[in-house]
């Protein structure tokens, strides 16, 4: 049983590997990005899911850690002129501590009122990186924006192009796969250790976790910290696939939306639930992007109404399939 | 004395729901907490156990100054306390429960965590039971369970919220037998029971809460006769 689940892995891995090379016979490459943009939403669900699924915090701000993660890339490339793959750890280390930052005084918040804050984090933050250039100038730190802008407002930033396009698109390929695997390994490892157990505990009853020498607050932050690296280093990743950015769209309160929506679809709090939801929501999200159907003489672009689609999934799997994808094939395969 | 507590109060807005309670218990000691509905025993509780801050008062435990103390603090200088109603982590099998107490609680040293949980689940009777889901315990499981836990977070001081309510005579009466048997642990125990001829048989000195206040404080059969602890359950008609 446990050899076969370790082979299912290696086989999904070895294709994941391969897609690069036949992509281009297919479909002219569309599919190795496709690809890359399913593994890189995978790694944020299942990071998301150690706060939200392992802990039960509930956590609509998730965009913030996307958002800084692929500026401090941008910023760090443009200013440096140093390759930009460099800058993922220092992404992950920043988003890290905005995390820490706003995580001490809010996970102090139960239920739904920590989810109330993390919407009102996810806002401010995107009006303060979108308006961060305006607000320098003239200041004490005027020389950040005084030959070129630091987060560019709405026009954005466009990271320098690398040498090879094709060649560092191939690379980033792989260091995502590399990082999805990472990513997995430590929601994986968090599941089956002490650190999880806390977690567990505290998102069944934290009362009474407490009572039994839990330090809830301690293990929620940090839990928190782990959460916001992991989802930092993927906006890192996020900003050198597209070389362009901006704070509009980075700090979009649906990419937050997103990281609560694909767990939940999957399996929220389990392992691979969210990596399944992850598939599932960003290879539908693909398909409905471009579908369209006449009703009425009108044309409908599905694209225009997904958001009402997923509002629609979330609230019908929260009725009928609490367990998502997951639980709902655990219980297919009982029968 | 393992817990000296004085002048304890706790006001919630005007209500004042412990009202100067001060009284001490000896180590190896089971000692019991009565008193009518709203009393103030839970309250009490929770003052020792850190869930609330008292108003104002002390708790000195084991030569230790713990007012205030979070839970958890208060959980790792060896006070721990069971809930008024269970409150087990319910996804969570039996065994990763009592896991739980034993990883968090105080860290026996000469012990690995799992020889600890095997243990307990034995002691508790518990062991038949070790790979089921919480959810599906029977109550007197779950009342079981809840002791459990907060024995494999090694306490020096066991807070016990009416771990016999909604039980059977029989269920009852086992439940009273594991409490002595913890005491045999050199585990002291302070206990909160609806279930007269449970207190009175198993407590060595009981005290009696009414309206927030300490009514009474003797050997079981001291406050048996004791005029205001008739008056508090029965009405003034029957205290002579």
């Amino acid at each position: 049983m446990k050899n076969r689940k370790n082979l299912y892995v290696l086989g999904g891995i070895a294709l994941l590997a391969i897609i690069p090379l036949i992509a281009k016979t297919i479909d002219n490459g569309y599919l190795q990005t496709l690809t890359f943009f399913v593994m890189m939403f995978v790694s944020m669900s299942v990071a998301w899911n150690i706060i939200g699924g392992y802990a039960g915090q509930i956590s609509f701000g998730h965009g913030t850690f996307w958002g800084l993660g692929a500026f401090t890339t941008a910023i760090f490339a443009i200013r440096t002129g140093l390759p930009a793959w460099l800058a993922m750890p220092i992404g992950g280390l920043v988003a890290m501590l905005y995390g820490m930052s706003w995580g001490y005084p809010t996970l102090r918040l139960r239920g739904p009122y920590f989810a109330i804050a993390t919407i009102g984090i996810g806002e401010a933050t995107r009006l303060i990186m979108l308006n961060l250039d305006q607000l320098l100038k003239n200041s004490p730190l005027d020389w950040l924006v005084k030959d070129k802008p630091f987060t560019g407002g709405a026009s954005g930033l466009i990271l320098p192009s690398p040498n090879d396009f094709q060649a560092n698109q191939l690379l980033l390929f792989y260091i995502c796969l590399g990082f999805m695997i990472l990513t997995i390994a430590i929601s994986a490892w968090i599941n089956n250790s002490r650190f999880g157990l806390a977690l567990r505990a505290v998102n069944m009853d934290q009362e009474a976790a407490e009572t039994l020498g839990v330090s809830a607050s301690r293990y929620k932050v940090l839990a928190l910290m782990v959460s916001a690296f992991l989802v930092g280093v993927a906006g890192s990743l996020y900003a050198q696939y597209v070389l362009f950015i901006d704070a509009r769209e980075v700090f979009s309160f649906s990419n937050s939306i997103a990281m609560v929506l694909m767990p939940t679809v999957g399996g929220i709090g389990t392992l691979w639930g969210p990596a399944l939801g992850a598939l599932v929501f960003k290879v539908a999200d693909d398909r409905l992007s471009s579908a369209r159907f006449m009703l009425g003489g009108m044309q409908i672009n599905l694209g225009d109404v997904n958001l009402m689609l997923y509002g629609l999934l979330l609230v019908l799997i929260i009725l009928f399939e609490p367990g998502g994808v997951l639980g709902l094939l655990k219980r297919l395969r009982k029968k | 004395m393992l817990l000296d507590c004085k002048n304890l109060t706790k006001r919630f807005g005007g209500l004042i729901a412990v009202n100067d309670v001060s009284f001490n218990v000896a180590r190896g000691e089971i000692f019991g907490l009565m008193g009518p509905n709203g009393a103030g025993k839970t309250t009490l509780f929770r003052l020792i156990s850190g869930v609330y801050p008292p108003s104002s008062g002390t708790v000195i435990f084991n030569g230790k100054n713990i007012t205030g103390f979070k839970p958890s603090a208060a959980c790792a200088s060896g006070v721990v306390s069971t809930h008024q109603i269970v409150r087990p982590f319910r996804e969570m099998t039996v065994f990763d429960n009592v896991r739980v107490g034993a990883e968090f609680g105080r860290k026996d040293p000469k012990h690995n965590v799992t020889e600890v949980v095997n243990e307990i689940l034995t002691f508790t009777g518990l062991a038949p039971q070790t790979h089921v889901v919480a959810k599906n315990l029977t109550l007197p499981s779950r009342k079981r369970l809840e002791v459990a836990r907060a024995l494999a977070a090694n306490p020096d001081l066991l807070l016990l919220d009416e771990v016999g309510a909604g039980l059977n005579p029989t269920e009852t009466s086992g439940m009273m037998d594991l409490i002595r048997q913890i005491r045999e642990r050199s585990v002291t125990i302070i206990m909160v029971e609806h279930v007269m001829k449970a207190i009175m048989g198993v407590s060595d000195r009981i005290m009696v809460l009414n309206y927030g206040q300490q009514i009474a404080l003797g050997t079981p059969a001291e406050v048996a006769q004791d005029p205001q602890v008739i008056e508090a359950y029965l009405g003034k008609q029957f205290a002579k």
